[in-house]
């Protein structure tokens, strides 16, 4: 009893002194149990908002996430900026809605009474596809061994953000008529390719600099590959496919699989040489992974 | 289209050069220490004849007979190296060598928050106010494009260059036919041994526990880094072949680069901590730098790597060389960049090993309160080079390093007999400044193992006549880069040393080329107006406002941001930033104009693009400024960036024109009153006794008891 009166009250403490815009912050580790902070966090965070201010507040714990991930080094770094540039994009595009802004029905999903109800929803579930693909590329990363597990802050926003996109998944799943699979399914790819073209142009940004002897023409056919992704528009099982035999394709994959980056003189050197290949090789390996997922 | 351009720009461009001279002639004064029988300590009047990148010829001269020598080599560029209304020679010395600098990050001020209360580097670099402070300002704008990074590069070449620096340390790229000399690139020398390496990290605390914990005690009990690591992978990884013989092979290496082979072979459960991470990312670096020292083919230069940061105190920096022992890289031609850390106990044995340490006490001291023992490090015969480190926590260069160095020694706030050592026993100052000379000069050549000369055939490809060239001296078959200096002290060493700053670098030469100096010198060697003058500092860098109107793209690939800078640069297209010199120089400076940008498709589009060409200064600093001042992420970034750690101003690239980090250079160590030094003990031990610091540093020591 004492115990959970010591956690209440440090809990209290943590969401009354040391909220970062009004985002939840880590606890120290020995305040009662991982769950239940998670839980009051997760509760207190969301509680009576609209779809719109918990998009909002899903964005903002976002960009926490990021800014307590490595400057350098960190793999899903990669994954976590397309998350953010895909709830922004909906944030922003929700936020011209008044009636979304201002809505007083306190949810995950808007009102069925309001206005462009059919299109909010289908923005929302493009947030959830998104961050699915991001979960699943974690893991991915993760299965490999050699990057760290999340260090417990960043695990903690991770939850956070994954309780939240639970939460809009099991009240888009009572919409089916709204958000059919079929519409679902189109989203997931998009997603996909979305992080596939985001993942590309920081690969081409960073080619020469694991590549420095690469000679003139065969840089060019590198810069092609990539660039040719981040010009896809729309993406099928087909296309994909299409994509991931081509001829470019592969002799790219081949190249990047080997890049060894020079030692770097950077001030986090080590963590630079980690970048350099986590925004090359590991960079085309998850495009690689995510096109061979497009279903 | 833009390789029309680019090829009419470079035929322009090539018209406007000079000629490369056949033999350029510098007469003035050297020190004696270059003239056999020569009192070290005297001036000694004489020349240098420079050809094919090396000096070929040198001998002394009377001033009567300067008429008929110059006579005898009719033909030949010759430069007298006396100024108008001077009395004496300006002063001919070999071209500075920094082994410690981080050049992406120069363009920013010292760090207003370092006031020597951390422990250890990892202490630092995990804190908020350093992360807003130089992360927040320094992006995203620097990866917009890799113009814009090739702009901090040549900066701090720039930076050196104008405080006589001739081959400058640091991970610099495009830097090829500008500014000075990469000590990491190959083509700096001429040399057959391989490229001098400079990875900042040798050892990662974070990643070698498995080596501390697991591999240490098979170590210890005598067996070798190869044999212990290759028994353990065998033990978790049963059917990769690997042996002690042969786990630094390119093969076997191959097979342990590959995650997936690792996670297919491996087992998946009870594995050391740290065992994949360590093997994939680690193990390749160590059989890297063992395979550089061991190749049959070719000789190594050096490895340069950071070591030991920290104070001498810190009980987890006490246990870097340890690390670097049992990996077994304590070799000969290592190079350790701070090693404050190392017990003293381990001099002799870095001495006979021939592993050297580079200094950086400015760097040490304003954040540590603490640098090396350095006087121990001498007297057990451990070769000591003096380096700038970073400017966030650095000097500009070693000229000014050193000044901070010598009133450390004069200071001497512990009482460790610096004087006596630096002095060899006499308390003589020349003495000090002459042990200080050779920190900049023959050390660090001797510490990449580029100070020997080795005559040879005369090629096509080498018509130098010589197979090794040395850096740092000044001697038939050096390399011909020397810089020049006023003659203000009658010592020598004392004249560089103490009274030479910006100002008095009159001439800078690279590989027998003049890059940088006087108008005078330049013009008299007949680069008449093929230069760009100096400085370029202005004022209303500092007040430069973006557009708000003009926003990086969401989706940024290198096309978008192309055309958001050249959006950006262009809005900015109306600004004079008419240079605001206070430095008063007795004569304009200058830099002779190079054509490296038609040469690299990469800066040739982004010239094109945005019109700004990163062969001249004022673009340089134009594009810098304008990223650093309006794009940095604490200017733009509502959420993440923090305005109040923005920059205030844009630091200038001569000190001259700095007054803030003037201020911080000679404020440090004063030898007269008080100063941050002493101010920095007090506030370290008032922030220890607040509980506020430690943290991190006992985190690393317990991972390594």
């Amino acid at each position: 009893m004492r115990q959970l009166l010591f956690a209440v009250a440090a809990m209290l403490f943590f969401f009354g002194c040391a909220t970062v815009n009004n985002v939840p912050v880590p606890p120290e580790r020995n305040v009662a149990s991982d769950d239940q902070y998670l839980d009051l966090a997760f509760n207190r965070y969301f509680k009576n908002q609209n779809f719109y201010t918990r998009l909002v507040r899903i964005e903002l714990l976002t960009k926490q996430l990021h800014e307590v991930m490595p400057a350098k080094g960190h793999a899903k770094k990669l994954l976590v900026q397309q998350f953010e540039a895909d709830v922004h994009r909906v944030v922003v595009s929700l936020a011209a809605d008044d009636a979304a802004v201002e809505s007083q029905f306190k949810s995950w999903l808007p009102s069925t009474q309001e206005k462009g109800f059919n299109e909010k929803v289908h923005l929302l579930g493009q947030v959830v596809q998104s961050s699915k693909v991001m979960d699943r590329m974690g893991i991915y990363l993760t299965a490999s061994g050699v990057f760290d597990e999340d260090s417990y802050g960043q695990a903690f926003y991770f939850d956070l953000i994954g309780r939240a996109m639970a939460a809009i998944d099991s009240e888009l799943r009572n919409m089916v008529l709204v958000y059919p699979p079929e519409l679902k399914d189109t989203d997931e790819n998009s997603a996909k390719l979305n992080y596939a073209k985001g993942i590309a142009a920081q690969v081409r940004s960073h080619l020469r600099r694991v590549l420095p002897a690469v000679n003139s023409a065969d840089y060019k056919k590198l810069d092609f590959t990539l660039k040719r992704i981040s010009e896809v528009k729309r993406i099928d099982a087909a296309e994909a496919q299409r994509l991931l035999n081509s001829a470019d394709f592969k002799y790219t994959r081949n190249v990047l699989a080997q890049v060894q980056p020079p030692p770097s003189g950077d001030i986090q050197g080590f963590e630079d040489e980690v970048d350099a290949l986590v925004r090359t090789k590991f960079g085309f390996e998850m495009i690689s992974q995510l096109m061979s997922t497009i279903r | 289209m833009n390789r029309i351009i680019g090829i009419c720009i470079f035929v322009f461009a090539s018209l406007g050069l000079a000629q490369e001279p056949v033999s350029l002639i510098l007469i003035g004064q050297m020190p004696g220490r270059y003239f056999q029988g020569v009192d070290s300590h005297a001036y000694v009047f004489g020349y240098i004849e420079m050809q094919h990148r090396v000096i070929q010829k040198m001998g002394q001269l009377n001033e009567s007979g300067l008429a008929a020598f110059e006579k005898a080599n009719a033909g030949k560029q010759i430069l007298k190296l006396k100024r108008a209304g001077q009395t004496k020679y300006d002063v001919i010395y070999p071209g500075l060598i920094n082994l410690h600098n981080h050049t992406k990050q120069n363009n920013i001020s010292v760090w207003t928050d370092a006031k020597g209360q951390f422990a250890n580097r990892f202490e630092w670099r995990d804190w908020p106010n350093y992360k807003y402070s130089v992360s927040g300002n320094m992006n995203p704008w620097v990866d917009y494009a890799r113009a814009v990074e090739c702009a901090t590069f040549r900066w701090s070449e720039l930076s050196a260059m104008v405080l006589g620096t001739t081959y400058l340390q640091g991970p610099s790229s495009c830097v090829g036919n500008f500014g000075i000399m990469r000590v990491e690139e190959s083509s700096s020398y001429i040399s057959a041994k391989a490229a001098v390496q400079a990875p900042t990290d040798l050892v990662m605390p974070m990643e070698m526990q498995f080596v501390w914990n697991t591999l240490g005690p098979i170590i210890r009990s005598g067996k070798t880094y190869e044999y212990a690591l290759a028994e353990t992978i065998k033990k978790y990884c049963p059917t990769i072949p690997v042996t002690e013989q042969n786990i630094n092979s390119n093969e076997m290496l191959k097979t342990l680069n590959d995650d997936k082979k690792l996670a297919e072979l491996c087992a998946k459960e009870g594995l050391p901590d740290k065992f994949i991470r360590y093997v994939y990312w680690i193990h390749k670096t160590i059989a890297g730098r063992k395979n550089y020292f061991a190749n049959p083919k070719t000789k190594p230069s050096a490895v340069i790597a950071h070591l030991a940061e920290g104070r001498r105190d810190d009980a987890y920096n006490q246990k870097e060389y340890e690390l670097v022992k049992l990996v077994g890289l304590d070799s000969s031609n290592m190079n350790f960049v701070h090693g404050v850390g190392i017990p003293k106990s381990d001099y002799p044995d870095l001495a006979k090993k021939n592993i050297g340490l580079i200094w950086s006490p400015f760097s040490n001291l304003i954040l540590y309160s603490q640098t090396l023992d350095v006087a121990n490090a001498l007297n057990s015969g451990v070769t000591v080079a003096i380096g700038s480190d970073w400017v966030p926590t650095g000097t500009k260069s070693v000229l000014e390093e050193v000044k901070v160095a010598r009133n450390y020694i004069l200071k001497d706030f512990d009482k460790e007999n610096l004087l006596k050592t630096f002095s060899n026993n006499t308390g003589k100052l020349e003495l000090v400044d002459e042990q200080l000379f050779k920190m900049m000069t023959e050390n660090p050549a001797r510490m990449i193992n580029h100070g020997d000369v080795q005559k040879g055939e005369v090629t096509k490809a080498n018509p130098s006549g010589y197979t090794e060239s040395a850096v740092g001296t000044i001697m038939e078959g050096a390399m011909g880069s020397v810089i020049v200096a006023s003659y203000q002290d009658i010592n020598p060493y004392t004249n560089l040393v103490k009274m030479t700053s910006e100002k008095d670098i009159n001439l800078v030469v690279i590989d027998g080329r003049p890059v940088y100096g006087n108008i005078s010198y330049l013009n008299g060697v007949g680069l008449d107006g093929k230069y760009e003058k100096m400085p370029v500092d202005s004022d209303e860098y500092s007040t430069v406002v973006a557009n708000p109107d003009i926003k990086m793209p969401v989706e940024a690939t290198p096309e978008s941001k192309l055309e958001f800078l050249a959006k950006l640069i262009g809005s900015f297209s109306k600004n004079a930033f008419t240079p605001a010199d206070r430095c008063s120089f007795s004569e304009p400076k200058a830099y002779v104009t190079t054509a490296s940008v038609v040469g690299d498709d990469d800066l040739m589009a982004f010239r094109v693009a945005t019109g700004i060409n990163l062969d001249k200064i004022s673009d340089i600093t134009k594009l810098l400024a304008i990223n650093l001042m309006t794009q940095s992420r604490n200017k733009t970034d509502p959420i993440e960036g923090k305005p109040e750690f923005a920059l205030k101003y844009f630091p200038p690239l001569y000190t001259c024109n700095d007054p803030t980090h003037t201020r911080r250079i000679t404020g440090l160590i004063k030898l007269e009153g008080g100063d941050d030094f002493e101010a920095n003990r007090q506030y370290r031990n008032d922030e220890i006794l607040k509980g506020k610091l430690g943290r991190a540093p006992k985190v690393l020591a317990d991972k390594y008891k």
